[in-house]
């Protein structure tokens, strides 16, 4: 009985604490994911995953010994020996991560990858809001949603594989896996394997916990602008703002298709009782304005919504005329619409981001009395 | 140092005044330009008049005068009839930026004037007009 009973490291910390900041964070996204109550709940855990992963890739090349990718990428072949060794019941032994359980890696980084990444689209078509709200459209957002969704599956299975796999090694082998993942410690045999242990890191380990945490925090601190109005399907350019926002606040061109711009254009010299005068410069720069912003290019949620409510032949020359507008402002008191401080045409007092013509819920503020029965 | 400060502050009131005439030229050119399109003098109180009176009713209720949108005091700022959105005020006294850009002036008395008096105002019209809201 030549058995040694001496251990090694063999996860340094960095690698430990990623690991389980995975888990935590990986299982609130999952039981958020659902609840639109929770979506901020859902974003914030969801960008702490980005953190850990993009941590993790870097960590594979620059990490320590059993870290680093190259240590656990082993070919097909070494993968089918070790699963017919666990037929056998007797699977050969690796310090780091075994050929099945490596490749298990690989594909769980890649999934998670994809996933958070596809969780930023599909918060565009969500809510019409995130880092990609006015580059890509809440149709393509939508799209996504369905991808980010389907790509959740595939790594809910692939943990469950991973799950199985750590238990049947650990009892083909004999040993706490498990706890080995908590302390970083596996058993030393014999002359086959290198017994160095590696580095624990703790200013790496110190570095990832504060970014992990840090960073989605204040990305998700309340006050932060949940659009990058700059964005350029977002952008109203001055033109309209200054020619259409002197009698009343400048109706963002998101809001109505453009057909109606195109019609009320064309109709100038009544505009609704009063007869507006345009040079041919300013006149062209407000086609070209509605041609790229109106409600058909979907930049926005509001502007989704209004275009999908309208038959293809209606021509609402009113944003209120859409039937869009006309649900969301159905439990409003009819009479707070002849007060001119709370007409339909001043969106701007209840919605504090009606000129950039995002109509946010959460930018929403009214007063009590005027919601009715 | 008291030297200094003299010459200091006589360059930068020199510097105020040209900027004061070069605002009164822009409203000084105007006026100029309406006098070689055949008004005479201007007279504050007719543009006065002109602003208070009723041209009659709008066909979606209420009456056509200035003040329906920019307050009976030009000195306070206005609301717009229909939208209610909030007008700055005419009066130069009030708001400095009145009248610094003569298309901008031409383009609301164009609209303005076929809404409330039903055809353009006159050269004459538009001159006492700015002379009332320049005096105020």
């Amino acid at each position: 009985m030549t058995e040694s009973t001496s251990t090694t490291v063999v996860w340094d910390l960095p690698t430990r604490l990623f690991h389980w900041m995975l888990v935590i964070a990986f299982t609130v996204a999952f039981a958020t994911g659902e609840k639109d109550t929770l979506l901020s709940v859902h974003l914030w855990s969801g960008s702490i995953v980005m953190v850990l992963l993009l941590f993790r890739l870097i960590w594979g090349f620059l990490g320590t010994r059993h870290a680093r990718f190259a240590d656990f990428a082993y070919s097909p072949a070494k993968v089918m020996d070790y699963l017919k060794g666990v037929i056998q019941c007797s699977p050969p032994r690796f310090v780091g991560h075994n050929p099945p359980g490596g490749w298990a890696i690989f594909i769980l980084l890649a999934l998670g990858v994809f996933l958070t990444f596809t969780g930023v689209a599909a918060l565009v078509g969500e809510e019409g809001r995130g880092p990609l709200a006015g580059i890509i459209t809440i149709g393509q957002g939508k799209d996504v949603k369905e991808i980010h969704e389907a790509i959740f599956i595939l790594m809910v299975a692939m943990v469950g594989i991973h799950l199985a796999g750590v238990v049947v090694e650990s009892w083909l082998h004999r040993e706490n896996l498990l706890a080995a993942m908590f302390h970083g410690r596996k058993r030393v045999e014999d002359s086959n394997f290198v017994s160095d242990s590696v580095p624990t890191r703790p200013w790496v380990a110190a570095l990832l916990v504060v970014c992990a945490l840090v960073i989605p925090t204040i990305l998700f601190l309340p006050g932060s602008k949940p659009f990058w109005a700059k964005a350029p399907g977002l952008r109203i350019p001055e033109v309209w703002k200054s020619e259409c926002g002197e009698c009343h606040m400048a109706f963002p061109p998101s809001l109505l298709p453009s057909r109606s711009w195109d019609y009320l254009l064309k109709n100038a010299d009544n505009h609704f009782g009063e007869v507006l005068t345009f040079k041919n410069e300013t006149l062209e720069a407000l086609r070209k304005t509605f041609a790229n912003h109106s409600a058909e290019e979907e930049w926005t949620e509001s502007a989704h919504k209004i275009n999908r409510s309208l038959k293809k032949d209606q021509v609402p020359l009113r944003i209120s005329d859409t039937p869009y507008w006309f649900k969301k402002h159905a439990e409003i008191k009819p009479e707070t619409w002849n007060n001119l401080d709370t007409a339909k045409a001043r969106c701007e007092k209840c919605h504090s981001d009606a000129y950039e013509g995002i109509f946010d819920d959460s930018a929403i503020t009214w007063h009590h009395s005027i919601v009715g029965k | 140092m008291k030297k200094i400060f003299t010459t200091a502050s006589v360059i930068s009131l020199a510097i105020s005044l040209t900027s004061l005439t070069a605002f009164a030229t822009t409203l000084t050119e105007q006026l100029a330009s309406y006098r070689t399109q055949g008004a005479g003098e201007f007279d504050g109180k007719a543009g006065k008049i002109l602003w208070n009176t009723s041209y009659g009713k709008d066909p979606e209720g209420g009456e056509r005068v200035c003040t329906s949108c920019h307050s009976n005091d030009p000195r306070q700022p206005g609301k717009h009839v229909k939208t209610g959105k909030p007008i700055e005020p005419m009066a130069i006294s009030a708001n400095s930026q009145r009248f610094t850009d003569p298309e901008k002036v031409e383009k609301w008395f164009l609209r303005n004037c076929r809404q409330v008096l039903g055809r353009e105002c006159t050269p004459q019209e538009k001159g006492n007009v700015l002379t009332y809201l320049s005096g105020l």
